[in-house]
């Protein structure tokens, strides 16, 4: 009995193993870790976790589409959930089959360039209620002109990167000491 | 593009330059309000894609309130129930206090409106801009038109091609939620199955995407549409009872 009932496990086992590898060969015919990881970077258009997509807009490529799972790794936040629409992303992922699948989701953090700090929503929120006198700041929102007009921080300056660049110190104030704050619609 | 317009002012000579590297949206989230330009507002107002709300006491409104705007006292916002169903509908609010734009903003929010602002500058700002002033009753009505994105069939189409059955109905929730109602005919494939199974929907026909809220139904419509399949969305809340009837709202 002992012997049968093992033989049978073997059989069974073997079975397994068999129709295992054979569904490897031909529903996939490439391992999913053999497969080359593909980069793209782009601005989160919607992140569905109830069926654990998300896509973004990739400069020349259009939406891209991606499937994520828990083994997804992220770099720069917890949760999925922390995900804000616009927010500049990377994503590292794989073909399975017809889908993309998300390895890493990187949540792209700015860098300052040298003598420049950072300031934070609580600071802002500080010197916006003083308002610009008071507070001795000129607040700068970078994004395109059509993009500000609908909702920009209040006292903010619309002054787009191609203006800046163009005209200079004549858009901003005299005084070069006044604390000069620059933002625009998160990292991108 | 904040860190490279700080460069640049840091090069110009400015000693104290910042960056509010989280922006706008995390300025949002964060529970602040942001305000509209005059001349967005104008714009939208003209063609019944804004809704601007006057919140100040009735004598204020009858010297004068901005042409087209409608007027609800901060205390009697609550009342309202003609606001526009498009959630994503943009609301702007002025006042003679910049507290009661906040906490209107606030409570707007709470319903669940993404878009909603305040009017930079309020009524001082808009007359400087020579925008028209309008005195006696404010309009008594809400009046908004929604506009429509790329691939977003409207509410109407929708029960349309749901009823005469012209268009494929294609249902992305999961299989659960198309399990416990589905609307009429509709075909569920979920939203993280669409890209596998894309050649089961026929390609000379008309297909609808919907799910509980539009956001699955967009993706899917990304993937369907670089497919090569005719494809719009439904960008609305819908609610399906497990008679297959349906309510779509937003």
């Amino acid at each position: 009995m002992r012997i049968k009932r093992s033989g049978l496990l073997v059989v069974f086992t073997l079975f397994l193993f068999l129709a295992f590898s054979m569904s490897n060969v031909f529903v996939q015919p490439v391992a999913a870790d053999e497969v080359k990881l593909q980069s793209v970077k782009g601005n989160l258009k919607a992140l569905a976790n109830k069926s654990k997509t998300l896509s973004i807009a990739v400069a020349g490529k259009g939406t891209m589409v991606f499937k994520f799972n828990d083994q997804t790794a992220l770099v720069n936040a917890k949760s999925t959930k922390e995900f804000l629409t616009e927010d500049a992303v990377g994503v590292d992922y794989k073909q399975v089959g017809a889908d993309n699948v998300a390895v890493v989701i990187t949540r792209v953090v700015a860098k300052l360039p040298a003598g420049v700090t950072a300031i934070n929503t609580t600071e802002l929120a500080a010197l916006v209620a003083k308002g610009p006198d008071a507070g001795n700041y000129f607040l700068v929102d970078s994004r395109p002109a059509g993009k500000c007009s609908e909702g920009y921080i209040p006292t903010a300056v619309n002054i787009p990167v191609p203006v800046l660049e163009k005209q200079g110190e004549k858009v901003l104030p005299a005084d070069k000491s006044k604390i000069l704050i620059f933002y625009c619609g998160g990292v991108t | 593009m904040s860190p490279k317009s700080a460069g640049l002012a840091k090069k110009m000579g400015y000693q104290n330059v910042k960056v509010y590297a989280e922006g706008e949206p995390v300025w949002i989230s964060s529970g602040h309000h942001t305000v509209s330009s005059p001349d967005f507002v104008h714009k939208n107002l003209k063609a019944n894609t804004a809704v601007v709300i006057d919140l100040r006491a009735a004598d204020a409104v009858k010297q004068g309130h901005i042409d087209g705007a409608v007027a609800v006292p901060l205390a009697k916002l609550e009342d309202r129930d003609d606001f526009p169903a498009y959630r994503g509908a943009a609301i702007v609010f002025y006042a003679d206090k910049e507290s009661d734009v906040a906490s209107a903003v606030k409570t707007i929010r709470d319903w669940g409106y993404k878009n909603v602002t305040g009017l930079d500058g309020g009524l001082a700002k808009w007359k400087e801009k020579g925008y028209a002033i309008k005195s006696g009753d404010a309009l008594p009505k809400i009046k908004y038109t929604r506009q429509y994105g790329p691939g977003e069939i409207t509410i109407a189409e929708f029960v349309e091609a749901v009823q005469s059955g012209k268009a494929v109905v294609l249902d992305v929730r999961s299989k659960d939620e198309a399990a416990a109602g589905a609307v009429k005919k509709s075909i569920n494939i979920p939203a993280d199955d669409i890209a596998a199974r894309y050649n089961e929907l026929p390609k000379d026909k008309l297909i609808i995407v919907h799910c509980s809220t539009g956001v699955r139904a967009e993706m899917a419509y990304e993937i369907l549409k670089e497919k090569g399949y005719n494809v719009k969305f439904l960008k609305a809340d819908i609610e399906i009872g497990s008679d297959g009837k349906f309510e779509v709202s937003g």
